[in-house]
C-alpha cells in the first residue's frame, strides 16, 4: 500500500491554508529556521528536565505505535516523544523540524490499546501535513502580532478557524489509518463520559446530537456563532458531522482507493 | 508525637551547600527578618491558613491513621523539633507546599496521596518538612511574593532592591530546594523512592503498561538535557530561564540526589538515623 | 434501602440562615423575575449550546444505571422533575445545576467512575432540593453575580454580601436534602469529607467520629486575631461556598437534633 497522503485527509479549509502558507516564497524556510533556533531549543530544554522521555528502550510498546503511524503517513522521521501529568485527553506538538509531542498521562491510562494506536497517529498525520507550521505561525502572532500595523484580528482570526478545522483533518487521518468508523466516532469527546456510557453511545445518537446542534436556529443560532468563535476546538457535534458527512460523501473510498 | 533528640541529627548535617550561607547572609537584612516576617505571618494566617483550616482535611492519628504513621516516621527520621500540622487538599495536580511563618504547616494535594507509594509520599513529606526545618518558609514566601510586593504595598523600597537580589534570592530558593530533596531522601529511608516521586512529577502516573522508568532511565535524559543546551542559544535559554525559577530543573534534582547518595556524608547520616533507631529498639 | 418521602417540601428542612439570606435579598428587590430572565438567557444563548455542542446526554439506553439512581431519587423525594442529565470530563466531586423552567444537571465523569448508589443519591437529594425549593432563580443571580453587578451597580454593591451569604447557607440545606435522599448518615458525611481533600477511593478509612471530634475542638479553641479576621473576611466577602468543615459541623448537629429522624418518621 502507499503511503496516506495529506491530499486524502486534510479537511478543505486546512488544506487551502496550507496550501497559502506554502505558496510564499521561503516563508518555510524562514520560519524552520526561526523555530529551530527559538521554540525548539526552549522546549527542548523544558521538556528534556521537566516531563519524562518516552523512547524504544523506555516505553517500546508506545514507541512502536508511533513507528507504525509514520510508515503509513510517509514520516521519515520520528518526532521526540514527551509525557507530563493531565487530566484532559490530549497531545500537543511543538517544533517545526524537530517536532516534540507532549502526550498527557491519562491519554496512556485510559483509552484502550486499540484506540490509543489511532488516537495518536493523528499526530504524526498532522506533522506530515505541516500543522505544526501553523501553529508556529499562530504562535508568532498571538505574541507579537500587536506590533504590526495592521489589526490583530486580521491574523489572529483566520488562524483561529484553522485550529478549530485541523481536529476535521484529524478524524479523517483517524479513519484513513483505522478503517474503523466506529473507533472514529468514539475518540470524538473521549472521555467526556466514562468508556462503559460511551460505548452504548451509538453513532446514530451522537449523529443525531449532531444534527440537533446545527438545527438551533433563530437568535440562538447568533448565540450559537459567537460561541463557536470564541472555543479553541471544534464542538463535538460538529467534527462527528463533518466525519459522517465526509463519509457518506465517498471521499473516504475514494482516499482509500488510491491509496491501494 | 515527635521525638526529638538533643544529639540527633540535624538540618545542618543534610543541607546543600550555599543553602545555609546564602541563608545567613539573607538574614542579615534587618526589614526582611523583622518586619516583612510580621506581615507575611498575618497575611498567612488571614488568607492560606484559614482557607486551608476550612476546607482541608487535616490528618491526625485519630482521623487518617495510615498517612500519620508514614508521617510520624518521617518526623522521627529528621529529628523534628516541632510537629507541623498536615493537611490534604482536593486536588488533580501533584503538589505540595510548606508554609506559615510564626506556626508553619504542610498541605498535600490528594492525589498524592492517592497514587504515591509510601516511600514517595514520606519523600514527599519529608521533602516539605525539610523546608521547615531549614527555615526556608519565610524566605520561600518572601521570594515568592516579592515581585508582588514591590510593585504595590512596597513600592517605596523597590529602588532598594536591586535585580541582583532579586535573583539571588531565586539562587538560594533552588539550592533550598535541594536541600528539602536530600531531607526527602533521609525521611523515606532511600534514593528510590525519591526518585520515583521525581518521576512521578515529571510525569510517570499510572503508565507502567507502556513506560518503564527507572533511574537510569532518568540519568540517560539528564544526558539529553546536557545536549539541548549545549550551543549558544541553549546555553542562553538555560540561563535565562533559570534566573526566575523557584525550583531547579527536575531532571537535575535527580542527578543532585544520585550524586548525594553516594557520598560519606549521606552515609554519615544515614548512619546515625540507623543508631537512633536501633537504640530505641 | 430508602424509604419514599410522600409529600416532603424543602421548606420543611431549610437551614434558618438559609431562609434568613434569601429574606434579606428578596426585600432589596423582586428578584425573581430578574433571576428568572438571567437564567433563561443564559441557559438558551450558552448551556443549551455548550451541552448539545460538547457534552454526552445521558438516558436510559447509554446509563441505565444512573438514569435508575436518577428515578430513584425523584420517587424517594416526592418530586418529579423533567431535567435533561449530562456528562463531562471534569476531576470534581460536585455536580452543577442551572435552568428554571426545564432544569439541567451536569455530571463530571470522576463521579460517574468512582461514586457509589448512595453517594449518588445523596448528590441527586442535593439537586432535588434545589429544585424543590425553588432555589434556582436565586441561585442564577448568584451565578450570574457578576454580570448582574455591571447592569445594576447601584443594587449589585448592596446585594453582594447577603447574596453570598445565601449562596454558602442554601448549601447547608441542599445538604440536609442529600442526606433524607440517600438515608445513609455514614455515607453523606463520607462525601463530605471528600469535598475536604480525601478522594472516593480512601475516605472509607477515615475516622468520621474522630474527624467529628477534631472540628469541634477546632471550633471552641480561640483564634488567634489574624486567623479571626481573615475568617470573617474571606466568609462575608470572598467566600462562594460554605466551608467543607462548616458543611460537615452543620450536618452533624441537625441530624443530632433529631430533625432528621422526625421528617423521616413524618413523611413514611
Amino acid at each position: 500500500m502507499k503511503v496516506i497522503s495529506p491530499e486524502s485527509y486534510l479537511f478543505p479549509g486546512d488544506e487551502e491554508a496550507m496550501e497559502a502558507i506554502n505558496k510564499i516564497p521561503q516563508l518555510s524556510k524562514v520560519l524552520a529556521f526561526i523555530s529551530k533556533n527559538s521554540i525548539e531549543k526552549f522546549y527542548s530544554i523544558i521538556f528534556s528536565s521537566s516531563y519524562i522521555k518516552l523512547t524504544s528502550a523506555n516505553a517500546p510498546k508506545l514507541y512502536h505505535f508511533y513507528e507504525e503511524a509514520a510508515e503509513a503517513f510517509g514520516l521519515d522521521q520520528l518526532p521526540e516523544i514527551y509525557l507530563r501529568r493531565g487530566y484532559q485527553y490530549k497531545t500537543d506538538v511543538v517544533g517545526i523540524d524537530n517536532p516534540m509531542i507532549l502526550i498527557n498521562t491519562s491519554v496512556l491510562e485510559d483509552i484502550p490499546e486499540e484506540m490509543l494506536r489511532v488516537f495518536l497517529a493523528s499526530d504524526i498525520a498532522g506533522i506530515k501535513a505541516g500543522h505544526n507550521k501553523m501553529n508556529f505561525i499562530r504562535l508568532l502572532c498571538d505574541n507579537f502580532a500587536d506590533s504590526l500595523p495592521i489589526p490583530k484580528q486580521v491574523l489572529t482570526v483566520p488562524l483561529l478557524m484553522w485550529s478549530k478545522q485541523k481536529y476535521y483533518s484529524y478524524d479523517r487521518a483517524r479513519m484513513m489509518y483505522s478503517h474503523d468508523k466506529d473507533m472514529v466516532l468514539r475518540l470524538i469527546g473521549y472521555g467526556e463520559a466514562p468508556p462503559d456510557i460511551m460505548e452504548r453511545v451509538t453513532p446514530d445518537e451522537r449523529i443525531q446530537q449532531g444534527m440537533e446542534f446545527l438545527e438551533i436556529d433563530g437568535v440562538q443560532s447568533i448565540a450559537k456563532s459567537i460561541l463557536t468563535m470564541s472555543e479553541a476546538k471544534p464542538w463535538n457535534s460538529m467534527r462527528v458531522i463533518e466525519f459522517n458527512n465526509w463519509i457518506e460523501s465517498g471521499m473516504y473510498k475514494i482516499g482509500l482507493e488510491e491509496r491501494i | 508525637m515527635i521525638n526529638y533528640h538533643e544529639n540527633g541529627i540535624k538540618a545542618s548535617d543534610y543541607e546543600y551547600s550555599g543553602d545555609r550561607e546564602a541563608l545567613i547572609a539573607l538574614k542579615k537584612i534587618p526589614v526582611i527578618d523583622k518586619l516583612l516576617s510580621a506581615y507575611l505571618d498575618f497575611t498567612i494566617k488571614s488568607g492560606m491558613f484559614v482557607q486551608v483550616q476550612q476546607n482541608c482535611f487535616r490528618v491526625t492519628k485519630e482521623t487518617y491513621p495510615r498517612v500519620y504513621e508514614l508521617y510520624q516516621i518521617c518526623l522521627n527520621r529528621l529529628n523534628m523539633k516541632q510537629e507541623p500540622s498536615l493537611y490534604i487538599d482536593l486536588n488533580y495536580e501533584y503538589n505540595a507546599y510548606a508554609t506559615g511563618i510564626g506556626s508553619p504547616f504542610i498541605v498535600v494535594n490528594s492525589s498524592m496521596v492517592d497514587d504515591c507509594t509510601d516511600g514517595e509520599l514520606m519523600a514527599l513529606m519529608g521533602h516539605e518538612l525539610g523546608h521547615i526545618n531549614s527555615s526556608h518558609v519565610l524566605y520561600h514566601n518572601l521570594a515568592r511574593n516579592l515581585m508582588v510586593l514591590l510593585t504595590s504595598h512596597l513600592k517605596a523600597l523597590a529602588p532598594l532592591i536591586s535585580t541582583g537580589t532579586v535573583f539571588a534570592l531565586f539562587d538560594w530558593q533552588r539550592k533550598s530546594e535541594y536541600t528539602a530533596d536530600r531531607a526527602g531522601m533521609i525521611a523515606a529511608g532511600g534514593l528510590q523512592p525519591s526518585v520515583d516521586l521525581m518521576l512521578r512529577l515529571m510525569g510517570k502516573g499510572e503508565v507502567q503498561k507502556y513506560v518503564d522508568l527507572s533511574l537510569d532511565t532518568a540519568m540517560k535524559q539528564y544526558q539529553d538535557f546536557n545536549i539541548s543546551k549545549d550551543s549558544f542559544i541553549g546555553k542562553f535559554l538555560y540561563v535565562t530561564q533559570t534566573a526566575a525559577m523557584g525550583h531547579p530543573w527536575s531532571i537535575q534534582r535527580i542527578k543532585a540526589l544520585s550524586d548525594w547518595s553516594k557520598t560519606e556524608n549521606y552515609a554519615g547520616v544515614v548512619s546515625e538515623i540507623q543508631r537512633l533507631e536501633s537504640a530505641e529498639g | 434501602m430508602q424509604k419514599i418521602l410522600y409529600g416532603i417540601d424543602s421548606s420543611e428542612y431549610r437551614h434558618q440562615a438559609d431562609i434568613a439570606a434569601q429574606n434579606l435579598v428578596e426585600k432589596a428587590v423582586p428578584l425573581a423575575k430578574i433571576g428568572e430572565a438571567l437564567e433563561e438567557f443564559e441557559h438558551k444563548y450558552q448551556d443549551e449550546i455548550i451541552f448539545r455542542g460538547s457534552h454526552v446526554k445521558l438516558n436510559h439506553h447509554n446509563a441505565p444505571e444512573v438514569m435508575a439512581i436518577w428515578d430513584k431519587a425523584m420517587e424517594i423525594m416526592d418530586t418529579y422533575a423533567d431535567v435533561e442529565i449530562f456528562s463531562h470530563r471534569n476531576y470534581s466531586y460536585r455536580m452543577s445545576v442551572g435552568g428554571i423552567k426545564k432544569p439541567f444537571i451536569s455530571i463530571p465523569d470522576t463521579i460517574i467512575r468512582n461514586f457509589s448508589e448512595t453517594q449518588w443519591l445523596f448528590l441527586f437529594g442535593q439537586m432535588l432540593t434545589m429544585i424543590n425549593g425553588r432555589m434556582l432563580k436565586l441561585f442564577a443571580i448568584a451565578r450570574n453575580f457578576e454580570k448582574f453587578m455591571s447592569l445594576f451597580p447601584v443594587i449589585g454593591d448592596a446585594l453582594k454580601a447577603p447574596l453570598g451569604q445565601w449562596r454558602r447557607k442554601s448549601q447547608l440545606t441542599i445538604d440536609r436534602g442529600g442526606l433524607l435522599c440517600c438515608q445513609d448518615y455514614d455515607c453523606a458525611m463520607r462525601y463530605l469529607t471528600i469535598l475536604s481533600g480525601i478522594s472516593p477511593s480512601s475516605v472509607s478509612s477515615v475516622d468520621l467520629s474522630a474527624r467529628m471530634q477534631q472540628l469541634v475542638d477546632a471550633q471552641s479553641e480561640s483564634k488567634e486575631t489574624a486567623v479571626a479576621i481573615g475568617h470573617f473576611n474571606q466568609t462575608l466577602f470572598s467566600s462562594r461556598s460554605a466551608w467543607s468543615n462548616e458543611r460537615f459541623i452543620e450536618l452533624y448537629n441537625w441530624h443530632e437534633s433529631g430533625e432528621y429522624a422526625k421528617i423521616i418518621r413524618k413523611h413514611t
